[in-house]
């Protein structure tokens, strides 16, 4: 626990001093979101349309910077100084914490924004935290993966996204449907499922992303 | 160090050992054994492949074909350990940046187990000339300065291997001697890989890298 926390500690305290991460994850969430809030204005935007233009943020938003924990470690030399220090366990829960970390925060900034910015409203918050919880979970768990395995890769973005997009699209798609039901639409009756889903996405994706990491990191 | 046991060392055992990149051949069919406590120079022009040996000797990078054993207390340790044992001075390798040279080895030594504490950083720190510096982050460093701060980087997990790649690149007269002086206060398996024929004369034992890429002789 030690060490995952000195690798999540250095990511962030790095971080703080860098914004190498943050800023490209929060400006392309909040430029997307205000062209959105422009496109839309004056026109009412439905549940299940606030669900996907919501999910839509984050995924990509995810995927423009949360490979960067790893990318950046191979651009600056780093990544031999970390493989010669750590073991692989810690070096991928603490990239995966750092991860996670950032995509919360970003839904903390993001949630309110879009609330306001597309004048909507949520029916059920408490399904809709765990909505978010849970689908960060799952983007965080594969994206942490993937951006180990692109790091090393001459064309990262384009990638990382085609490899990204196939593996995420059950999450995107069951949390776009249960957070249509949390602004106030579609049939409540599916977030039990979606739930069910989401969960066992979360886990499936945390626990194969952790037993192939080995694979990735030291080969 | 010289109150280092003998137990604590490791020995090689590389056995046809082959590596290409494409057709360019690094080295072919190697085979090699290091003992306990002994050293071993690396030579050969530039592009002989003398990084990509090493890098494999660090696990970093996978043979083609062949084996690479090192032991420990007679035991061979399994390749996902071997970052335990093996410290490395390498352009390949640098340390983070943004933090301070005392962060940086706060950090390996909390996420690799080494149980060291500030007294022995500042004793590393003014053994390479770099009292009083500890403080500033790596950045601010000139190229002379990381390179010291890799070998302090190095020397502090007491490794049971030691790999140089053109350890005094960028160091002034001073640095190369510091360099010297504690290689000369510790005892450890020893491998350096150089195009300076003065620093491979310093090592009895050499093998020698070909100019077409392949592995000339061990001698």
């Amino acid at each position: 626990m030690a060490k995952l926390w000195a690798i999540l500690h250095k990511d962030m305290r790095s971080e703080y001093r860098t914004r190498y991460a943050v800023n490209s994850l929060l400006l392309f969430a909040l430029v997307t979101l205000t062209a959105l809030s422009f496109a839309t204005a004056g026109a009412g935007v439905t549940p299940l349309l606030a669900g996907v233009f919501y999910w839509v943020i984050l995924f990509f938003s995810a995927l423009s910077s949360l490979a960067q924990t790893f990318i950046k470690e191979t651009e600056t030399k780093t990544e031999a100084f970390l493989k010669l220090t750590a073991p692989t366990d810690a070096v991928f829960f603490g990239k995966w914490a750092f991860n996670l970390l950032l995509i919360l925060l970003l839904e903390i900034v993001l949630t309110p924004l879009f609330i306001v910015m597309l004048n909507m409203t949520v029916s059920h918050w408490g399904i809709w935290v765990g909505v978010l919880v849970l689908g960060a979970v799952g983007l965080v768990s594969t994206t942490t993966l993937l951006g180990a395995l692109i790091a090393s890769a001459n064309v990262r973005g384009a990638l990382f996204s085609v490899l990204a997009f196939p593996v995420l699209l059950p999450l995107l798609v069951t949390a776009i449907r249960a957070s249509e039901v949390c602004f106030g639409g579609g049939t409540p009756a599916v977030i039990g499922d979606a739930f069910l889903v989401l969960g066992a996405y979360a886990v499936v994706a945390t626990t194969a992303a952790w037993l192939l990491f080995p694979f990735v990191w030291r080969d | 160090m010289t109150d280092q046991a003998q137990h604590q060392l490791a020995t090689l055992e590389i056995s046809s050992l082959s590596k290409a990149f494409g057709r360019r051949v690094i080295c072919r069919d190697a085979t090699l054994i290091l003992a306990a406590g002994e050293s071993l120079a690396v030579v050969g022009p530039n592009g002989s492949g003398k990084s990509t040996f090493i890098k494999m000797l660090a696990g970093l990078l996978r043979p083609d074909a062949g084996t690479i054993h090192q032991r420990v207390s007679g035991a061979v340790v399994k390749p996902e350990e071997w970052y335990r044992h093996v410290g490395l001075v390498s352009p390949e390798l640098a340390l983070y940046e943004e933090l301070t040279a005392i962060e940086n080895l706060r950090f390996a030594s909390t996420v690799g187990g080494w149980g060291k504490g500030s007294a022995d950083f500042e004793a590393l720190l003014d053994e390479f000339g770099l009292s009083g510096r500890g403080d500033d982050r790596v950045g601010a460093y000139s190229s002379g300065m990381k390179q010291r701060l890799k070998f302090v980087a190095a020397l502090l997990k007491d490794p049971s291997l030691l790999l140089l790649d053109e350890p005094t690149s960028n160091l002034d007269e001073e640095g190369c001697e510091r360099v010297w002086r504690a290689l000369a206060r510790r005892t450890t398996t020893l491998v350096l890989a150089t195009n300076v024929p003065a620093e491979a004369d310093r090592i009895a034992r050499k093998f020698l890298m070909g100019p077409g890429g392949g592995m000339v002789a061990d001698g």
